[in-house]
């Protein structure tokens, strides 16, 4: 897909992802919203390897959603990418539905792992890269964090580990939304910049991205997948991209759409 | 495999090494995954032996649940051992890295209970039985000498699932052999007798065995290895035959081995019941002085022997 393309791609996304959370009364649209274009290059003009038709392919790269509640966008990018019946896309949150509120592995194909509990996939990522490596596979991992999650310790185990393995095939991605739950991060934990540094004492080369920009975003996946150790990529984005209310806005972190915001929702998006 | 002689004194965390060593120059799947306790878990020979296949996440236990979940995402059959007492920190990465995602993790909680005795209260591993037997389709093992721990190793590496497999400090006499039968989920009866049934597991099924000699109660010793799934039948049988109960365990009376037998016969067959095992933290001092102390030695077993045989 040329960037044109990627753009309308990613409205779909946003759209189907808002009409997921509407219908659910309940969810996470902020960070579904800001991470929205980086999982649209993921899966429309694919670094990754992956076969939607084929979601166990043992010769796939692994993508690990770490930051579970951005999971309605996880599940429209998927379907849209030919993983799950666009028909069928819908019941997020529902008894006896596929659409988790939370990232259950067997429930939904691409899902890798459950997530939800902060802070886990990044070790679960750099135990895979090393199995990976003992399998003798060229397969790359990529994580994707949050900004809020760099708060749990367990990913700077993690960070520690990999360096120490000098893991060339992890790639993290931060969607750095600076928002959180309680407040905007700079509020919760202002130390937690500059984070590039810290990732770079920690051995991570890193490169920092606009994470609505098509070309950084696809540009920095390809230099993740030649570095010759782990690799983080730091992407600036805005909490509720896309749509007017919510843009910047950490009270939507979780929330539901009244009648009016779902209909202004939908507005902002071009429909 | 190969066995220990019978009496010969080894601990079942260094039957558990050797064991590993073994299977893993069969099974090319296997790894091992410490949080820099792998001397103390005798995973450092493994290391020795495998340098590709053992991983030290430093002090880590968090990471090192997560890095044995990456393992098995590929099919790889990892085994992370740490102290028992440390893996309280890394539950929730057992619940949810591991455990929802119904992933192949055997995770070892060596020094089980207050076996590192002289560590003091911090090492004590008093709540990973009820911390594990909480969760579903976790299996939750004890041996109770080497040469079961050889078994228990090797029912392990061919289960696919979660397991927890909880070991001790403290060298334990060898009291079964090769042809004892081990089944994960079903206990050995290993004294039959009709006046009271003492439900044991790890150092304390060796322990009960010396008391039957010395004291003049004819006691029924059951060996639970697994305290999940605990073998309810074996339990209830032997209830009805000897109508009380005790239960002895290095861990605290609340959630483990006592607790997963009361629900048994609470269930089932109620007949009076004393657990034995620790009630609050306990102390520094040598293992003998520790296990008095918090009522888990020779004379509180004795005790709770004579005290339900009374409540019949």
């Amino acid at each position: 897909m040329n960037n044109a393309e990627l753009i309308n791609q990613a409205r779909e996304i946003r759209i189907e992802t808002i009409k997921l959370l509407y219908e659910a009364q309940s969810g996470h649209p902020g960070s579904s919203l800001s991470m929205a274009d980086i999982l649209t290059a993921l899966y429309f003009r694919p670094v990754l390897k992956f076969d939607p038709k084929r979601p166990e392919w043992t010769e796939r790269d692994y993508f690990l959603l770490s930051v579970g509640h951005a999971v309605p966008v996880m599940y429209t990018a998927l379907t849209l990418a030919g993983y799950y019946p666009k028909s069928k896309l819908k019941g997020l949150r529902k008894f006896g539905s596929d659409l988790h509120g939370h990232p259950k592995r067997g429930t939904f194909p691409g899902i890798e792992i459950s997530a939800g509990s902060l802070g886990q996939g990044l070790s679960v990522g750099v135990g895979l890269g090393l199995a990976l490596k003992l399998d003798k596979k060229t397969s790359q991992v990529v994580v994707m964090t949050s900004d809020g999650e760099q708060e749990e310790g367990s990913t700077w185990e993690a960070l520690m580990f990999a360096t120490k393995h000098k893991l060339d095939n992890i790639i993290t991605i931060i969607d750095k939304n600076e928002s959180q739950i309680n407040g905007p991060t700079r509020q919760v934990m202002p130390s937690l910049d500059p984070l590039k540094e810290k990732y770079e004492a920690f051995g991570w080369e890193v490169v920092e991205i606009d994470g609505h920009d098509f070309d950084q975003i696809i540009g920095a996946l390809k230099q993740g997948y030649a570095a010759r150790g782990p690799f983080a990529i730091i992407a600036n984005t805005v909490m509720g991209k896309g749509v007017s209310f919510m843009e910047g806005d950490y009270k939507w972190h979780h929330g539901k759409l009244t009648d009016e915001q779902y209909q202004q929702a939908l507005k902002d998006l071009n429909i | 495999m190969k066995y220990y002689k019978v009496r010969e004194k080894v601990a079942i965390r260094q039957a558990f090494g050797e064991a590993l060593i073994e299977l893993a120059g069969r099974d090319k799947k296997i790894v091992a995954i410490s949080a820099d306790l792998g001397g103390s878990l005798t995973l450092d020979e493994f290391g020795a032996k495998y340098p590709d296949r053992y991983y030290n996440t430093g002090v880590a236990e968090q990471d090192m649940i997560g890095v044995a979940a990456g393992f098995a995402l590929r099919g790889y059959k990892p085994f992370a051992g740490t102290f028992g007492s440390f893996l309280g920190r890394a539950m929730d990465h057992v619940r949810q890295s591991v455990c929802h995602n119904k992933l192949n993790v055997k995770i070892v909680g060596s020094h089980g209970g207050i076996s590192n005795a002289q560590d003091g209260p911090s090492a004590h591993a008093l709540e990973d039985f009820a911390m594990f037997r909480a969760l579903p389709n976790m299996l939750v093992i004890m041996p109770s000498d080497p040469n079961q721990t050889i078994k228990a190793v090797e029912a392990l590496v061919k289960h696919n699932g979660p397991a927890y497999l909880r070991l001790y400090r403290e060298p334990l006499p060898v009291f079964t052999t090769e042809e004892t039968p081990f089944t994960i989920g079903k206990a050995n009866i290993m004294r039959e007798g009709c006046e009271v049934t003492v439900v044991a597991c790890g150092p304390h099924v060796g322990l009960a065995l010396e008391i039957a000699k010395e004291i003049n109660i004819d006691i029924e010793i059951i060996d639970s290895h697994s305290l999940n799934p605990i073998d309810s039948q074996t339990i209830i049988e032997s209830a009805k035959k000897t109508k009380a109960v005790i239960t002895v365990e290095d861990h605290s009376v609340n959630g483990g081995l006592g607790s997963a037998v009361a629900e048994v016969l609470v269930e089932n067959y109620p007949v009076p019941m004393e657990r034995v095992g620790l009630h609050s933290f306990a102390t520094t001092g040598s293992y003998e002085e520790v296990a008095n102390y918090v009522g888990i030695g020779r004379k509180d077993i004795i005790k709770a022997i004579r005290k339900v045989l009374q409540r019949k």
